[in-house]
């Protein structure tokens, strides 16, 4: 059939008919394409020269996913250049498609990935310092654990577990009063909080008191502290000469913490501004070296709300140092240039190993009072000061319980206390009405009471366990309250 | 401190309050007992019948 093609077409011009399309190139019209099906095995890789297929020959729009074989794409097909970002979907790139071993530092730009070589040992992390900066974290000491410590420079610190005993302290919550709740301070002497001692500097004393005081609730120094109590020196007058007044608390046992670094940590606030210092020192005992002092928290200023102070610093090993008798490290909480009326508040006292004060180690009471029972122990009823009055007819000892019959002149008896104490105890004992070095008998059916009757007639035998007690006249039924002191 | 003290048959120092203090050179008491006696002072023997 003939074709009957436009007259006078311009240049480039394209006529169609049937299958096929022509274009006119100035000069006549030529076959450009056809629609007509080519079969499957009329195109081969041998029929296209080299130099064939480029890319202005093929529309934006021609090659689709859908025309190209799965096998069809191979490395050695696709020019190291023509690959860009922008060529690639973001939903084309998935981890089935590439091989790990593909994946090299080298092939990873500094800015774009962490490098390896960022860590130096086994153990070695790497941690975030700042927003998109990271850093590597050294490999800390064996057996210590990952702690968030915002003054670190990477913003956490290699610290000693939070085991429970860590705190070296013993009562530093002020739970246990077993003296009594309110003491006017003789220097250098216990008499309120157990464990707890105090001292001041100057020539005379001054008048200046401990009290227990009670947190209200709700209100203890930091969230998730309810603690009961905490301790208040009350300055009333100050001595002369007096700058300083102190609370200390002696750590048995001078090899504690030796050559470790330690961290000291309480809670404290004064009436007005003032300051407050802390120190450990090693004290060797009766015999052995000279005491060494290490400051811990210099000396910093205090406010009316509770701040929680902290100081870290390595205590001095024990080398070429002699040990005596009744050792140990005393902890100053010390406030500086008290004034008349001032007072000065203390809570949550710790002493830890490690770099890092971790949060205040809370126990029940009845630990805390066990451990304070090692050093100070009394017969009479929890929250029943020594010397008070008792209503109850028994209690205390009763010597006849174990009385030996081939004995007619006094009646012995052994009390065992609850805790081993620290070493055989002063003790001081009362009768049932308070008289303090008497006793009180037990007589007749009805064990009626008669108070104030003598002295024992001797103690002995004595162990840091119990002793052995004997009162005058056979077969004596006895109250007797008793006050054991073994402290420091 | 006290300044004077009783010596009891047990061994035990009973001291101006009353306190009976045992021969244990780990108590403090005791330390401040001997301390008195270095000093050339010496304890009288105790009575429990003295008052």
């Amino acid at each position: 059939m003939p074709i009957d093609f436009p007259n006078s077409p311009a240049n480039g011009a394209t006529f169609s008919t049937g299958d096929k399309t022509w274009q006119f190139d100035g000069v006549s019209w030529v076959l450009v394409a056809s629609n007509a099906s080519i079969g499957n095995s009329a195109i081969t890789e041998a029929k296209i020269a080299d130099g064939a297929v480029t890319a202005d020959k093929i529309g934006a729009l021609a090659v689709t996913t859908g025309k190209i074989d799965s096998n069809a794409v191979t490395a050695g097909k696709i020019a190291s250049n023509a690959v860009t970002e922008a060529k690639i979907d973001a939903s084309a790139v998935t981890t089935a498609k590439i091989a790990d071993a593909n994946i090299t530092a080298a092939k990873l730009a500094a800015t774009a990935a962490i490098q390896p070589t960022i860590v130096d040992a086994k153990g070695d992390l790497i941690v975030g310092t700042a927003n998109d900066t990271v850093a590597r974290q050294a490999v800390g000491a064996n057996g210590t654990v990952l702690m968030a410590d915002s003054a670190q420079t990477n913003g956490i610190a290699w610290s000693a577990a939070q085991t429970s005993y860590r705190n070296r302290i013993i009562n530093g919550a002020f739970d246990v009063w077993q003296r009594g709740t309110s003491y006017t301070i003789v220097s250098g002497t216990y008499g309120a909080a157990d464990r707890w001692i105090y001292w001041h500097n100057g020539s005379t004393a001054g008048t200046q008191t401990v009290s227990r005081q009670a947190f209200t609730a709700g209100a203890a120094p930091v969230a998730g502290y309810e603690s009961a109590f905490f301790q208040r020196i009350t300055t009333t007058t100050i001595g002369s000469g007096q700058g300083v007044i102190d609370t200390w608390q002696r750590i048995e046992g001078v090899r504690t913490l030796a050559g470790q670094t330690v961290t000291v940590s309480f809670w404290a606030k004064t009436s007005g501004t003032f300051s407050v210092t802390s120190f450990l020192v090693q004290n060797f005992g009766s015999g052995g070296s000279a005491e060494t002092t290490t400051t811990f928290i210099p000396t910093t200023s205090t406010t009316t709300g509770w701040v929680r102070y902290t100081g870290t610093a390595t205590l001095p090993s024990l080398s070429g140092k002699t040990i005596g008798a009744n050792n140990f490290v005393l902890l100053i909480v010390r406030w500086n240039s008290p004034t008349n009326g001032a007072t000065f508040d203390l809570w949550g006292a710790q002493v830890e190993a490690g770099s890092v004060a971790t949060p205040f180690e809370v126990e029940d009471y009845s630990t805390t009072l066990a451990k304070c029972q090692r050093y100070y122990y009394k017969s009479y009823s929890d929250g029943t000061n020594p010397g008070s009055p008792v209503t109850a007819t028994y209690g205390g000892l009763v010597p006849t319980s174990i009385v030996d019959s081939g004995v007619s002149t006094y009646s012995p008896g052994y009390f065992s206390y609850p805790v081993a104490m620290r070493t055989s105890p002063t003790l001081t004992y009362y009768d049932a009405a308070g008289n303090l070095s008497k006793f009180s008998t037990l007589t007749g059916g009805g064990l009626a009471r008669t108070d104030n009757v003598g002295a024992v007639y001797s103690l002995y035998t004595s162990t840091s366990s119990g002793f052995y007690i004997a009162l005058p006249g056979a077969g004596t039924w006895a109250n007797i309250m008793i006050v054991a002191a073994a402290e420091l | 401190m006290s300044n004077k003290y009783y010596l009891a048959t047990s061994g035990y120092v009973v001291n101006a309050e009353g306190s009976w203090i045992p021969p244990e050179p780990a108590n403090t008491d005791y330390q401040a007992y001997l301390a008195w006696v270095a000093e050339g002072n010496t304890a009288e023997e105790w009575n429990p019948d003295a008052d």
